[in-house]
């Protein structure tokens, strides 16, 4: 059963590799046939989760759940992509790849074979890369995307092929290894598990090559793999490693808790700092995997349970986000915010989606991300009062509150911004209402069910979310809602929040009759650009705070990105050696004479 | 009849002919050499297939002078090596053929590789020290001439360098061998293995520190290793695919594993101080490749860092270990020459060397943009290409043999490798178009064939490790490697 899906992924990719370019109709027509089959198989799954369990590859609600999300995403993607990839000019490659990821993403889920989950996860690395490649302009960010994702996959192997010698079986979870009491080592393997999901997840240290990513590669892609894929694969690790695989000791805890919370309030910080769309989404897709990683790292049951929800919600509103950036970028072919503005009037839809991504993405009432929040800081808060207050759980759980908290702040300040400086505002030029308008259905249907989705799941997070989707899948691990489920009644609050609004808008379409506007007038002369109110200035002050400017300096120079650190450490390393290669051949021999006396040392 | 003479008389025959041909227009020449490889290429899978199913093959010419005879063996280890390098060679030879119309004198090309693969093939049946240091020789020596074959300065000035430091080592090896002979009496394999029974320990360690130090140089080990650039560089493309993938490969690693295991027993010591040449070969090795743009010499580079590797899991004495750096060793020798073809065939349509030069080349070159990055993946150990197979081995046989920190050193050279090769693909094959390369095309058919072949292997070679082909290809040659000592008493048993 499992197999078999794979079998047609890959074979759908395969075909789609081998129609020419120049079909692009039928290539089209046949990857929206591939979607069609795939979400087929996403309502299959769902009413029946494939149970089936064979050496390599095992079934069940916990990974049926994954790879529910890893399939219906590819379907969004592909219909999304219909119309919005005209200009990648290898279009085989694109859908073929794009079914190729998701046959690997779905097949590492699905492994319960330590080395085929690694060979699946090692491809899934190398689908990352060869999307990325696909647009010329995007090679530095492909390659060092790959550099973080493949080099990660290397270090995972060396914590798989310890866990198997340990273990003695390559069977995934066949019982957890508690690191309070085993040697050494396991504890180092842990951490190359955590160190894959976190870069895959893309959490800091490892999460340079997103922004970089989401720049220059086409925002289809972008929503695909850093907003959706690869976070459902690298949470999906995590909580495995932390529930499946490993026991983890309380240090492992705090580091992660630690990790989670810089993530949210650094990755925000920057966020609020960008001047790019693509670069400001890319720092959100950061910051928001941190709460994922506090959640899950604090090993309750309520934590995880938030966290693999928090997880849901985010790559429902990230993709959309993605996608509706892409909509204005089809359109107006600029990221640039401060080229953008006054776009409501030209495209409603994407505006109004935008919205809704950019709500639920604060964590505001009733939207998805929300309701999942909202239980993250309850298994916390539950968690750390459950000690003394004393005690270090209490302190870095508090921590990691406080900091969620403060995050989703600033996660509202900062998509402020964005919807200001892109939909609201003035406009920085006039646009060309038969080139800037809304686009075609074949976005808007991808985008209109990923804000449903952002709304249903805000509106019944316990039926719909959790009870349909999450519940079973993690109750089969043994990870079930406590009995007074804490998670927020939408019901009564969500229809006053809806009213307030709804109240709102009727104020507005009541007075709007008596509004009369007019353009500021200036006696005839050109308005000064000064005179506009943009969004970007009004946050250019928050790079001027004392200390903050000086870490905003850092960062601009990159110095918090461990790639850059690698790059220079290793070519000042190289730089030291290559003096020895002098080409002379006097040092040559006295190289060998040199070696010949270190190793007459050794063995004597 | 015995098979084993057939694999030096073969190419030393199609080497006179092509000599003698040298009148002749070049497509004889081809045509000669091609044949040649093949029946070669032949007569390894037949030597392999006999080993398998009736165990080891010995040919014993007879002797005049007692402890001086010549013995041709072969065991599981020599079938999978001469299967390996003379198909490699043979991929090199076909992508030759249209590579070299550039040199005036092709006859002496081919003649310079078949006597190079006389040799290698003399190596590896080579049953005593003499035949093996005679037929060392014979290959490097080659291997000197075919480093200056392109008459640039640069190519004369490495060839110099090669060979002044090639003889320094075959003269290492030399002296070793003096003083086995002087301890032992005999120069056959067998008889020292029995014979060679806890001499002095000085005596042991000097004659390990000339041989590690000696086939060290050949086989490009750290710190023995700064010729291989500047001789990589300057030899043809097809040659240096040669020397990386069958060269060093023999005269260094196969001959110093042989000697290490099988003559003198394997010693924890001795092979743990082996390891930490290896470990370090494949960091230094690696961080030197990061600094290159000339792309031969970032291959080149790179060979020494896995290198490092194979003798990282030959070291390790387990027979996961010894399976993995064998595996290794013959993935080594598939990606690496492709590679190098990958830089000929650029260096071929567009004369460009180093990577500043190209950009976006996989636009124009398709197969060789494909062929490069199937290859580049491989060596960077992603799967589900060969190279992911045998690195598994290696770290896995590492963990397990309680060698943690190494382990850890050849996952961070695999991530350095990838880092290079990410860049090698970012400036050669992806990005913008280079302008001076609007207008090149891709390489010629055969090129294009050679290329081919080898990702193939590339992308099927894991199938070495199903249960069914493990036993055939890889166990015999484990087992030829973990028996030891027994090596000699087993010949000893043949030759009565």
């Amino acid at each position: 059963m499992i197999e078999l899906y794979l079998g047609i992924l890959l074979l759908l990719g395969l075909i789609c590799y081998l129609i020419p370019v120049r079909h692009s109709y039928a290539l089209k027509a046949f990857a929206l046939l591939g979607a069609v089959y795939i979400g087929a198989q996403i309502v299959l799954n769902f009413l029946t989760p494939p149970l089936s369990a064979t050496t390599y590859f095992a079934g069940g609600a916990y990974p049926g759940f994954f790879a529910l999300g890893c399939s219906f995403f590819t379907a969004v993607v592909i219909i999304y992509s219909l119309s919005y990839a005209r200009f990648i000019e290898e279009l085989n490659k694109y859908y073929a790849y794009i079914f190729w990821c998701a046959a690997v993403s779905v097949g590492a889920i699905y492994s319960c074979h330590l080395i085929m989950f690694a060979v699946m996860w090692g491809l899934s690395g190398v689908l990352v890369y060869l999307l990325a490649s696909l647009q010329p302009l995007a090679a530095n960010a492909a390659k060092k995307s790959f550099i973080f994702i493949g080099g990660s996959d290397a270090i995972i192997m060396l914590g798989i092929l310890s866990v198997i010698f340990f273990t003695g079986t390559f069977t995934i979870g066949a019982s957890p290894i508690d690191l309070n009491h085993a040697p050494f080592i396991m504890q180092i393997a842990c951490i190359c598990f955590c160190i894959a999901a976190l870069t895959k997840a893309g959490a800091m240290p490892f999460h340079t090559w997103i922004p970089d990513f989401a720049e220059t590669v086409p925002l289809s892609i972008t929503a695909f793999l850093p907003a959706s894929l690869d976070k459902i694969l690298g949470i999906f690790l995590l909580v495995t490693i932390t529930t499946k695989i490993f026991i983890i000791t309380p240090l492992i805890m705090y580091s992660l808790l630690t990790i989670g919370s810089l993530t949210i309030i650094a990755a925000v910080f920057m966020a609020m700092a960008q001047h790019d769309m693509r670069r400001l989404l890319s720092y959100h897709a950061v910051s928001q995997v941190g709460y994922m990683v506090i959640a899950i790292a604090s090993g309750t049951p309520l934590g995880i349970i938030g966290g693999v929800f928090h997880m849901l919600n985010h790559t429902v509103y990230k993709t959309l986000l993605f996608m509706s950036a892409g909509a204005v970028e089809h359109r107006t072919h600029t990221t640039h915010l401060d080229r953008l503005g006054g776009l409501a009037a030209f495209m409603p839809f994407t505006a109004a989606v935008c919205l809704t991504g950019a709500l639920a993405i604060s964590g505001i009432p009733p939207f998805n991300g929300f309701a999942s929040k909202w239980m993250i800081y309850q298994s916390l808060i539950t968690a750390a009062t459950a000690q003394p207050f004393t005690s270090a759980r209490t302190i870095f759980f508090l921590g990691a509150v406080i900091t969620a908290i403060f995050g989703s702040a600033f996660t509202l300040a900062s998509f402020i911004k964005l919807i200001h400086a892109i939909f609201w505002g003035q406009k920085t030029r006039t646009y060309d209402p038969s080139v800037v308008k809304e686009v075609g259905i074949s976005m808007m249907l991808p985008m209109m069910m990923l804000a449903l989705l952002c709304i249903l799941f805000g509106l019944l997070p316990g039926s719909l979310a959790l009870g349909k989707l999450i519940s079973p899948a993690l109750s089969s691990i043994g990870i079930s809602i406590p009995p007074v489920v804490p998670f927020w009644k939408a019901g009564a609050a969500g229809l006053l929040i809806l009213a307030g609004v709804a109240a709102g808008f009727l104020l507005f379409f009541i007075t709007a009759i008596k509004i009369r506007k007019n353009g500021v007038f200036v006696g005839g002369e050109v308005l000064p650009l000064e005179a506009r109110a943009p969004a970007i200035d009004f946050y250019q002050t928050i790079t001027d705070v004392p200390l903050l400017n000086r870490i905003y300096a850092m960062a601009h120079r990159k110095w918090f990105d461990i790639y850059e650190w690698g790059t220079k450490g290793i070519l000042s390393f190289g730089q030291l050696l290559s003096d020895v290669q002098t080409g002379s051949m006097h040092t040559y021999v006295l190289l060998c004479l040199l070696g010949s006396a270190l190793l007459f040392a050794a063995l004597l | 009849m015995n098979l084993l003479p057939l694999l030096i008389i073969i190419p030393l025959l199609g080497a006179i002919i092509v000599l003698l041909m040298r009148s002749c227009a070049k497509p004889w020449h081809d045509a000669v050499t091609f044949i040649t490889l093949i029946a070669l290429s032949v007569i390894a899978v037949l030597v392999q297939t006999g080993v398998v199913s009736h165990g080891m093959m010995v040919f014993n010419p007879g002797s005049v002078v007692p402890g001086l005879g010549t013995i041709a063996v072969a065991d599981g280890l020599t079938g999978l090596m001469l299967i390996t390098i003379n198909t490699v060679i043979t991929c090199m030879v076909i992508f030759s053929i249209d590579y070299i119309n550039r040199f005036e004198d092709s006859a002496l090309y081919y003649f310079l590789i078949l006597m190079t693969t006389a040799g290698l093939n003399g190596v590896l049946i080579s049953g005593d020290l003499f035949t093996l240091y005679v037929f060392m020789e014979i290959a490097v020596i080659s291997a000197y001439v075919l480093t200056a074959f392109t008459n640039e300065p640069e190519s004369l000035e490495a060839s110099f360098k090669y060979a002044v430091i090639g003889g320094v080592s075959s003269l290492l090896i030399l002296c070793a061998i003096a003083f086995i002979y002087a301890e032992t009496g005999s120069l056959s394999f067998h008889e020292i293995a029995i014979a060679w029974n806890r001499p002095e320990h000085f005596l042991t360690v000097l004659v390990m520190v000339l041989l590690i130090v000696g086939f060290g140089i050949k086989s490009t080990l750290i710190p023995f290793s700064s010729w291989v650039p500047d001789a990589y560089t300057a030899a043809p493309a097809p040659v240096a695919g040669i020397f990386s993938g069958a060269v060093s490969k023999v005269v260094g690693i196969y001959a110093l594993m042989r000697l290490l295991y099988n003559i003198f027993g394997f010693d924890a010591h001795i092979m743990s101080v082996v390891g930490w040449l290896a470990v370090a070969s494949i960091i230094i090795g690696v961080t030197l490749a990061l600094y290159q743009w000339n792309f031969k010499r970032l291959l080149a580079y790179h060979s020494i860092s896995q290198i490092g590797y194979m003798i990282l899991g030959l070291s390790l004495g387990t027979p996961l270990g010894i399976a993995g750096g064998l595996m290794h060793l013959i993935n080594h020798s598939v990606f690496k020459p492709l590679l190098f073809l990958n830089a000929g065939s650029i260096e071929h349509t567009s004369n460009a060397t180093t990577l500043k030069d190209m950009g976006g080349l996989a636009q124009r070159m398709p197969v060789t943009g494909a062929t490069s990055l199937i290859a580049s993946l491989s060596i960077s150990g992603i799967p589900p290409f060969n190279g992911f197979w045998s690195k598994l081995l290696i770290i896995f046989a590492c963990v397990q043999s309680g060698k943690f920190g190494f382990a850890v050193i050849a996952v961070a050279g695999s991530i350095l490798t990838l880092a290079s090769f990410t860049k090698v693909q970012r400036y050669a094959f992806m990005g913008p178009l280079n302008r001076a390369a609007q207008s090149i095309g891709e390489a010629t058919m055969l090129m294009r064939l050679s290329m081919i072949i080898l990702t193939v292997l590339c992308v099927s070679m894991g199938v070495l490790l199903l249960p069914g082909v493990y036993e055939v290809f890889l166990e015999p040659a484990v087992r030829a490697l973990t028996v030891g000592r027994h090596y000699g008493v087993a010949i000893e048993k043949l030759l009565q």
